[in-house]
């Protein structure tokens, strides 16, 4: 398990329960268990998702930048309660804002702040960021389920 | 469900019955308006287990209220009169 004192440390890919091809976080700069997190994920030009997205003009798709949100804040979740000791996490609800497009060669950088956080039941509001510009933001509401 | 003006003044004289209900509708994609005090959110309404997460977590950032300890606690609050007496006893 990642040390939470050390955030880049931590490999989302051990801790997020996807395999690499849905993984849209690449690392964690910034991590207070049980309030914030901060990540960071970056998209090659020659990315598939990214260069059909359009031919010509890549973007990165609005649905990525929310599921980077997602993925954070289950990241989140996960760091919280020690790493993710056997507990699942389900979307309840994804409220979003599209400012400005995303690029590919630029570092997308995720910060995920709790607004409320039960035993289970937890509210987040999380935003997409390049450099100075926003680009998405979005509340959520997730679930923890135990296995 | 109900419409009708007279409905909709009432309600807005209670700020917490007002967002209770607005958490329903936004849960159950409904227009407030169409929400009465005693309908069931589950049977009624179509708030799904989901739903409810949506409408806790809305109450919990709003008023700060706790989650429901469990299961049947969450199914006994079902319905907006109820959830507004939990927040208010929450709140006291």
């Amino acid at each position: 398990m990642p040390s939470l004192l050390d955030p880049e440390a931590v490999d989302p890919g051990v801790v997020l329960p996807y395999g690499p091809e849905f993984l849209f976080v690449r690392g964690v700069t910034e991590v207070e268990p049980g309030a914030r997190i901060v990540t960071w994920m970056r998209y090659a030009a020659d990315d598939p998702l990214i260069s059909a997205h359009f031919p010509g003009n890549p973007l990165v798709p609005g649905a990525l930048l929310i599921e980077q949100m997602c993925q954070s804040a289950m990241l989140l979740g996960l760091l919280s309660q020690g790493g993710g000791n056997g507990a699942d996490w389900r979307m309840a609800s994804v409220d979003a804002r599209f400012h400005a497009p995303g690029r590919p060669n630029t570092d997308l950088i995720t910060e995920v702040h709790y607004t409320s956080h039960g035993p289970r039941m937890t509210g987040f509001k999380a935003s997409v960021m390049a450099g100075d510009q926003k680009l998405a933001r979005m509340r959520g509401a997730a679930v923890r389920l135990d296995r | 469900m109900k419409d009708g003006p007279d409905f909709e003044k009432s309600i807005e004289s209670d700020d917490i019955q007002t967002r209770v209900i607005a958490a329903i509708a936004d849960a159950a994609d409904l227009e407030p308006a169409r929400i009465e005090l005693d309908d069931d959110i589950f049977v009624d309404l179509g708030v799904d287990s989901l739903g409810a997460v949506t409408v806790f977590v809305l109450l919990a950032d709003d008023f700060g209220v706790r989650e429901p300890t469990d299961e049947d606690e969450i199914r006994g609050l079902n319905t907006a009169r109820k959830l507004a007496d939990f927040v208010r006893a929450e709140l006291a």
